[in-house]
């Protein structure tokens, strides 16, 4: 009796997707045997890859759970690392929390465009992408910033019992993402917002404001992103980010999180990093080249779109 | 009448366009030298032939990310594959597109998955194609005739915008006088109500993704031979450009509404706005903000309108009661 009540557990999707990564990665090995990929050392660098991937997938898989969607996350990354490089210089706690406010503020305009005017949200973004590269250019009159300052290169640099900061960082905002989506009330109105807004509003849900903060916190996150990136690096570009976007999306969808909002959970955007991550990092450690990753990537992409609608029409 | 003109989304953005081409010329005499304004149709026509095909996507309700990258793989195959002559390289080139439009659009229209995610994975592995093609570098083409197709001329008119005309006109005409056309339409406004007319809703959106991929080699081959290059990072930002000048010109990227026309003008508006910013001396950052706030407000301004239109339509109909 107790095994029939938890066998069917193993059709939930973390499981699969768990189970799929398992899949891959067993499969990858037959190919190229990697005795380089279970060293402590790359498993430590293999997270500190997917650190950046996974904060702005953690703040994309809000919004997408709110039915929405956002382009300028690569834009808010780049004007968040070269704000906090400049501002770092003056004082550190300013130079990180004011690009994350930033952000927040670029996000709340997204948000505001998109539930107020009724505005799609792929062109408000893209619009605002345009908008938010073109202030950091302005910011930095177009030139890389540098800051070699010890103290502030410790958010990207240290590390604490042998786990980065940038880990840290990615597993505090996946597990604070989760509570508010799944602990709190306005994670719940998030839900039913994103499975159908008209419902929500009528049941008395104030479905802009929610919709409206989905789109802040993701453009925190992607600010937060950019400021954990500019202090591992030391350096940052006004034009960085192009790409960050698509990842960020990818590893969403490979998760799970349905793109038509109402449905998702950030375990399955973690699962979904993950894959990305070993994915690319055993390719590299098998020596493929970059093409080799885009194709597999790619070809990921569309078979966890396949499987999940394949999930969806059987359980029908 | 001028109401009626006025109440056309074309004729209120050919208002702004020429608002804008006057405007400009005041404040910079140059623009509206003839051999400035050959340059502007000849910076919107190969980008222009991209967007086109996307245009019949997004009316049937898909979209499609993988276009610039199959610009990329069909410039790339069109230097490699010359050495087997000029024309079995151009039709490799088209053919190698129109696979990966073939497989949109089986993996959309039959299998029904989301557009916005497959064309997001095509567009990643046509990419590592391109690389793999070209082994991440640039090729060199041969010169010579091979730069016809983009840098030549016709009765004085370059190739490319001769190209972009055929095209715009052609697809113009595809859309408002044929059955495929009214089908698009159909379908992009109400998939249900199109499958229950028995529209053949499912090669029709295929055929959508093959033309729309076909159009982006032809103009991947035009760009490959107006540059004498075939470069696999060349395409990266087409999407996103192409998706904000289509939207500019006021077609709905939920499907059913626009053309080929608002197309033509939303690339135009674009075009002249960055070539009147460069001619007057505007720096980059600038010319994204002011990309960037025209857009949001014309997509604005357009929600802002269906809204109040919908509101006195949902008044008035009692009284036609």
């Amino acid at each position: 009796m107790q095994v029939r009540s938890w066998f069917p557990r193993w059709h939930t999707r973390e499981l699969k997707v768990l189970a799929s990564l398992i899949g891959v990665l067993s499969l990858l090995l037959i190919y190229w045997v990697t005795p380089g990929f279970f060293t402590s050392g790359n498993v430590v660098n293999l997270l500190r890859q997917v650190a950046i991937n996974g904060i702005i997938a953690s703040g994309m898989t809000v919004v997408m759970i709110g039915g929405g969607f956002d382009l300028s996350v690569g834009a808010i990354l780049a004007l968040s690392g070269v704000l906090a490089i400049q501002l770092a210089k003056t004082n550190l706690w300013f130079g990180i929390l004011c690009p994350v406010a930033l952000g927040a503020g670029a996000g709340l305009l997204n948000g505001t465009l998109v539930s107020r005017f009724a505005i799609n949200p792929l062109i408000v973004t893209l619009g605002s992408r345009y908008l938010v590269y073109a202030s950091a250019n302005l910011f930095t009159a177009g030139f890389i910033q540098y800051n070699g300052n010890p103290a502030f290169l410790v958010l990207g640099r240290s590390s604490l019992a042998g786990v980065p900061a940038p880990v840290i960082v990615f597993l505090s905002v996946a597990l604070i993402s989760h509570l508010i989506l799944n602990h709190a009330t306005v994670g719940a109105a998030l839900f039913a917002v994103g499975s159908n807004e008209r419902a929500a509003f009528f049941s008395g849900l104030p479905s802009r404001n929610i919709l409206t903060l989905s789109y802040a916190a993701t453009g925190a996150c992607a600010a937060l992103a950019g400021v954990v990136l500019a202090s591992r690096l030391g350096v940052a570009a006004p034009d960085a980010g192009e790409g960050y976007e698509l990842d960020a999306i990818a590893a969403v969808v490979i998760g799970g999180t349905s793109i038509l909002g109402g449905a998702g959970s950030i375990q399955r955007t973690l699962a979904g990093v993950l894959l990305l991550g070993v994915l690319s990092n055993l390719l590299v450690l098998a020596g493929q080249s970059y093409e080799v990753q885009r194709i597999a990537t790619g070809l990921i992409i569309v078979l966890a779109v396949a499987f999940d609608l394949y999930r969806r029409r059987s359980r029908q | 009448m001028i109401r009626r003109f006025l109440a056309g989304g074309n004729s209120r953005r050919l208002l702004l366009l020429a608002a804008l081409v006057v405007g400009i010329s005041i404040l910079e005499i140059r623009f509206i030298q003839p051999a400035n304004l050959r340059n502007v149709l000849l910076q919107m026509s190969i980008d222009g032939i991209v967007a086109c095909g996307l245009t019949l996507v997004i009316l049937c309700g898909g979209l499609d990310l993988s276009v610039g990258a199959v610009t990329a793989l069909s410039g790339v195959t069109f230097v490699i594959a010359l050495p087997l002559g000029i024309g079995f390289a151009g039709a490799l080139a088209l053919l190698a597109g129109t696979s990966v439009g073939l497989l949109n659009g089986l993996l959309i229209g039959k299998i029904k998955l989301n557009a916005l995610i497959v064309t997001l994975g095509t567009m990643a592995v046509v990419q590592g194609a391109a690389f793999w093609l070209s082994r991440g570098n640039p090729i060199p083409g041969p010169g010579g005739d091979f730069e016809m197709l983009g840098g030549g001329a016709f009765l004085y008119i370059p190739l490319p915008i001769l190209f972009f005309a055929l095209v715009a006109l052609g697809g113009h005409l595809l859309l408002q006088h044929t059955q495929f056309g009214r089908d698009l339409y159909a379908i992009g406004g109400n998939r249900e109500a199109a499958r229950l007319a028995d529209i053949p809703v499912e090669s029709r959106e295929c055929c959508a993704y093959i033309l729309c991929a076909l159009l982006a080699a032809f103009s991947g081959m035009i760009l490959a031979s107006r540059l004498n290059t075939g470069s696999p990072i060349i395409g990266q930002d087409t999407p996103l450009q192409a998706i904000a000048a289509i939207v500019l010109g006021g077609t709905s990227l939920s499907g059913g509404r626009g053309g080929i026309l608002a197309t033509v003008i939303g690339m135009a508006i674009i075009a002249v706005l960055s070539n009147g910013l460069n001619l007057l001396n505007v720096s980059p950052a600038y010319q994204w903000a002011i990309k960037g706030s025209v857009l949001i407000l014309v997509a604005g301004l357009d929600s802002a309108r269906r809204h109040s239109t919908l509101r006195s339509t949902q008044t008035t109909q009692p009284q036609h009661e």
